[in-house]
């Protein structure tokens, strides 16, 4: 395994962001559990503990600028170093679904500001730390940025366009040292697993779609692939999006 | 049948309709920023409502490029000039491309033309980026709502405005990079509006000279 990082997980109370920071810890690293809420963000830094590795929580609005510049100086005070940083936090919005002629501002303005906005705010903010550890920066995408939803437009649109941002960055980074990669995860998360309860027939047709036959773990199938990411082992990889889908989706 | 084009008023647009043999519609706001809440949707919003409740149109395209700009690092950047380039753009041309899926007639086509730049000459161009894909990702949702109407919507990509002076890598394989509006970009309009491309949606074409792929 890699020598210990340092690396902060945005979103990470719970779903997607919890399974990164779990895997993280499973390698020994410190983690810094980013969220707004304190209490479910204290329980997954514990649990990061369990794990094996060392967790600490830290509050962040990432559409706050000061939120953002404050999380990273915790950071560097407490750790003095930062490896990592996984931007997963998305908007409330994000699942809900709403008929494509009927979609607002409203609605695409709350998705731009903690996907879009929140990048480049986390971005500016650790391009100096990262760049000093030769680190590197994942975002949790979604297939719905390379297939569109007709349900869900705001969120496919944004999720495109972090992985736009996502190879304009590794362009620009790759001279400091720092690689910029994203995630496109099929994750079983408690939005999906309630999904599946309210409309069992949407389970079976994700289900039929998936060549592995599974919707993927947070921990166990989405969190090593982003732990593998930030690691010494994908060295020469940035400006990728990788599918950890269990092939779900239909690029050609 | 009619041909519609949505852009900023200018030469470029002006150039495109002309090549295109479209009229231009109602250009979008321009808005003016003030704190990060975007304060300024109430404007967007009723130019995309005009947009879709004007006349049926079988042939729509959207010129979403914005005013050329020189490469900005992402770190140089500044909040203002990163929300004028990207969340505006984003909110005007993703209801747009909504407004024109509605107003499109059965049958007919919405092509999307949106800057670029492959990820060669994408240095100091995140901002152009993060609309260009967001847009083609708003694009494909509208193919996907719209088809069973059997509306089209495609996406040219254009290199226009972003290419570089000096190419790293190999040159593109066509001469005359990066292309001109009235041929390279209005050809590729044509083919997807056109009844051979009866086939074609949620695709984008990269109208580069084949400096990307």
């Amino acid at each position: 395994m890699t020598d210990a990082k340092v690396v902060v997980v945005t979103g990470a109370s719970g779903g997607v962001g919890r399974g990164i920071a779990l895997a993280c810890a499973q390698a020994g690293w410190t983690v810094w559990v980013a969220a707004r809420r304190a209490e479910q963000g204290e329980a997954v830094a514990h649990e990061v503990d369990e794990a094996g590795g060392r967790g600490r929580f830290v509050a962040c609005d990432v559409i706050d600028p000061d939120s953002v510049a404050a999380m990273m100086r915790t950071i560097r005070i407490n750790s003095g170093r930062l490896d990592g940083l996984v931007h997963n936090s998305t908007s409330g919005l994000s699942s809900q679904a709403t008929p494509f002629d009927d979609i607002t501002l409203a609605t695409i303005e709350d998705q731009v500001a903690v996907s879009v906005r929140g990048l480049y705010l986390l971005a500016r903010a650790a391009l100096i730390p990262l760049a000093e550890t030769k680190g590197s920066l994942v975002v949790t995408t979604s297939e719905a940025g390379f297939e569109g939803k007709k349900l869900l437009a705001a969120y496919a649109m944004v999720k495109a366009s972090q992985r736009g941002m996502v190879q304009g960055l590794a362009r620009e980074w790759g001279p400091h040292g720092v690689r910029v990669n994203a995630i496109a995860p099929l994750a079983l998360t408690p939005a999906m697993d309630r999904a599946f309860v309210s409309e069992p027939a949407m389970e079976t047709r994700v289900r039929s779609r998936i060549p592995l036959g599974r919707v993927g773990d947070p921990v166990n199938d989405i969190g090593p692939a982003v732990r593998h990411l930030l690691s010494d082992d994908a060295r020469y990889i940035t400006g990728m999006t990788v599918m950890v889908d269990g092939g779900s989706c239909q690029i050609t | 049948m009619s041909a519609l084009l949505l852009g900023r008023s200018g030469a470029a647009t002006n150039e495109l309709a002309a090549a295109l043999d479209a009229v231009v519609g109602e250009p979008p706001p321009d808005v003016t920023i003030s704190g990060t809440a975007w304060n300024w949707a109430s404007e967007v919003e009723v130019w995309a409502q005009g947009v879709a409740a004007g006349a049926p149109a079988a042939h729509i395209a959207l010129c979403t490029w914005a005013p050329a700009a020189p490469p900005v690092s992402l770190a140089d950047q500044d909040p203002r000039d990163w929300a004028e380039a990207v969340e505006v753009e984003l909110a005007i041309w993703s209801r747009g491309i909504g407004a024109a899926a509605q107003r499109c007639t059965p049958g007919g086509s919405v092509v999307a033309v949106v800057e670029r730049p492959s990820p060669l000459d994408a240095f100091g161009r995140v901002a152009t980026l993060a609309v260009a894909e967001g847009l083609v990702g708003f694009a494909r949702s509208a193919a996907l709502a719209h088809g069973p109407r059997n509306v089209r919507v495609n996406v040219v990509a254009t290199a226009l405005w972003t290419a570089p002076q000096d190419l790293l890598g190999s040159a593109p394989p066509l001469s005359g990079f990066p292309g001109t509006v009235g041929h390279e970009v209005a050809g590729a309009v044509r083919i997807l509006w056109s009844d051979d491309a009866c086939g074609i949606s949620g695709t984008v074409i990269r109208a580069d000279l084949g400096r990307s792929w």
